[in-house]
Parts: structure tokens; C-alpha cells; sequence
């Protein structure tokens, strides 16, 4: 699975820290969902997707 | 916040005192299973002490001490643990055979050994990830 978590951080001037405080998460696992290496719960992926105002599918690509 | 951090730290400072106690008690010399079993128990407060840190560190940035990532690590790594766990026994049974006192050794050995695996493994995913769940 892809995300476009990283590029959408730029946009909206988010650091992983502060994306990591408005999940509830450690910065740790915006690491690794940015690197792909852990496919967050369907709870998170909707409170990122919350964050950058647009939908699921549009921050996670399923390839 | 401090009730917590002294739950946390129970286990930790359990396993120190119990250490203290067994090397204080005992009157035997140490032979090449005690050191093993003493380097297996430094290892599991080592790593132990690492999480800790890193979880105080968490609260200190205002973060979550434990998410759901932190809470599928564990999960995984006891999942991975207990795999091979199972190698592990067949490994110490049958290589410690002759050693005296057996069952004492076996059980201690093992049950310490899957502590390791645990821990080694908890370390592993948390620096690495889990990349293999599609």
C-alpha cells in the first residue's frame, strides 16, 4: 500500500510531530506509514484523512 | 501521569530485585548456564530500560506513550516469539541433557530464552516495522 501521507504533510506544513499529536499516535508511526512499512487501522486512516480534508483513498493507494 | 509511570516501572525494578536476591542467595559458583542465564536477564532489562526511555520521551514531546502501532508490535512480536519458542525448546532439551540439575535448568533456561526471543523481536519490529501484512 502507498500514501501520499509525506507529499500531503508538505502541503499543508505539517512536521510528523505535529501530524503525530492531532492522530494521537507516535511520531514513529507516521514514519512508518510513510515509508509503507505498516497499514494503519481503518480508525487512523480516517483521522489522518480528517486532518488533510480529503478522502481515504486519496492518502492510501492500494497497488 | 506518575501512577503510571510507577506501573511501568514495576516490572523493570521487579526483575532487578530478583536478580539481586537469586546471585545474593545463592552460594554455588557461577558455571557457564548462570552466566548465560545473567546475560539473558541483563538483555531483557536492557531492552526493557530502551522502551521505557523512549516511551517517557513520547510523553515529554506531548505524543501517546503507546498507539496502536506500539500495540501491534507487541502483538507481532509475541506471535513470533512463541513460533519460535517452539525451535528453542527442542534445541535446549535435547543439547542440555546432561546437565544437573535437568528440569531446573531446562525450565529456567527456556522460559528466560522466549523472555529474549520476546524482547528481540519487540526491538526488531519497532525499528523496522511490519511490512508484511498485505
Amino acid at each position: 500500500m502507498k500514501t501520499r501521507i509525506k507529499e500531503l504533510r508538505a502541503r499543508d506544513n505539517l512536521t510528523q510531530v505535529e501530524l503525530a499529536k492531532r492522530v494521537g499516535v507516535r511520531r514513529e508511526t507516521i514514519v512508518f506509514l510513510e515509508k509503507g512499512k505498516y497499514n494503519p487501522s481503518l480508525k487512523l486512516a480516517y483521522d489522518i484523512s480528517k486532518v488533510f480534508n480529503i478522502k481515504i483513498e486519496e492518502v492510501f493507494i492500494l497497488e | 501521569m506518575i501512577k503510571n509511570k510507577k506501573m511501568t516501572l514495576f516490572p523493570i525494578l521487579g526483575i532487578i530485585a530478583l536478580c539481586i536476591f537469586w546471585i545474593y542467595k545463592t552460594n554455588k559458583t557461577f558455571d557457564i548456564v548462570a552466566y548465560s542465564i545473567i546475560g539473558m536477564l541483563l538483555l531483557i532489562i536492557s531492552i526493557s530500560i530502551y522502551f521505557k526511555i523512549k516511551s517517557y520521551k513520547s510523553i515529554a514531546s506531548g505524543l501517546n506513550a503507546e498507539d496502536e502501532y506500539s500495540k501491534r508490535v507487541k502483538e507481532k512480536a509475541a506471535s513470533r516469539a512463541y513460533h519460535m519458542s517452539i525451535y528453542m525448546w527442542v534445541i535446549v532439551v535435547l543439547f542440555l541433557i546432561e546437565i544437573q540439575p535437568r528440569e531446573k535448568i531446562i525450565i529456567g533456561l527456556g522460559i528466560i530464552g522466549m523472555g529474549v526471543i520476546y524482547f528481540i523481536n519487540w526491538m526488531y519490529l519497532s525499528k523496522n516495522g511490519i511490512p508484511d501484512e498485505d
